[in-house]
């Protein structure tokens, strides 16, 4: 689906939370996690990574200037550790 | 279920397509794109050549963007059927002005005419009306073909067209997306400068 931006020259701008990161439980979550900037970036999409609570409003918003103003597609990457890791087990 | 389609695809685009106006059309990769190239290349035409499954929900954006113009699917069963889930999300955003038509031919055409599911277990339009489509229909002959023309353009109709399997010659339109995205643009007054 990434080709629809990328051979169209249109913004494209998502925010990711991660999981699969950090204090991950759920085995499951981990090979996507760990391979999504890899798979975003050879796809075409310029990743960002916010990891702590300061740098997230102007992260996201140079991201989305980015995606808007120059039309490639970007991701922000909100990391696990920044988000907090789902608690499975009390 | 079998493919009991007889119409001829090139003979349904052109007449679904008939006096577009300002219809705004997004086409799903393989042959609906040639079909609608054949029908009469316009800029108002949103080609895919790839993006599988998105048709669909391309359509869902222009709809909700653009209120006030009608938006036409025109997509293949496979096409469709990868984007199935697409129906449920476009019956819950309840867009008026969006209307799709699926050129049901029960192959995959592009990869060597494979049945599809349409052509096993999968009514199409049973899906879309259990996702909340109110209007749904199975066109099987020209002239149900024709009173779809009309409907396509003033409803949220979802409407299955049996067509033949038979391949008709490529006649394919412009493939260069940058290009494509501005004509559309240019053609609906949306242009950046």
């Amino acid at each position: 689906m990434l080709s629809l931006p990328v051979n169209c020259g249109m913004p494209f701008f998502t925010l990711v939370t991660m999981r699969g990161e950090w204090a991950e439980f759920n085995p499951w979550q981990v090979p996507m996690g760990t391979a999504t900037p890899t798979v975003l970036t050879t796809a075409g999409v310029h990743v960002r990574r916010a990891d702590r609570p300061d740098d997230v409003a102007e992260i996201v918003a140079a991201s989305a200037a980015l995606a808007f103003d120059s039309a490639v597609p970007v991701a922000v990457l909100l990391s696990q550790r920044l988000i907090g890791a789902k608690a499975f087990v009390k | 279920m079998r493919n009991d389609g007889t119409l001829n695809r090139r003979a349904v685009a052109a007449t679904l397509l008939r006096d577009p106006g300002d219809l705004m059309v997004v086409t799903g990769l393989g042959a609906p794109s040639y079909d609608a190239a054949a029908a009469g290349d316009r800029p108002a035409n949103f080609y895919l050549w790839g993006a599988m499954g998105g048709a669909a929900m391309i359509g869902l954006g222009l709809a909700l963007a653009q209120p006030a113009r009608r938006v036409l699917v025109l997509t293949g069963d496979g096409e469709m059927l990868m984007g199935m889930g697409s129906l449920a999300t476009i019956a819950a955003a309840g867009a008026a002005n969006l209307a799709i038509a699926v050129l049901d031919n029960a192959r995959y055409g592009e990869t060597g005419s494979q049945r599809s599911h349409t052509g096993l277990t999968t009514d199409l339009a049973a899906v879309a009306a259990a996702c909340g489509w109110t209007a749904t229909t199975t066109a099987r002959d020209m002239d149900e073909v024709a009173a779809l023309t009309s409907r396509l353009r003033r409803e949220a109709l979802f409407a299955v067209i049996r067509i033949s399997a038979d391949e008709e010659p490529r006649h394919l339109p412009p493939r260069d997306g940058a290009y494509l995205t501005d004509r559309f643009r240019r053609a609906i007054g949306v242009a950046s400068d």
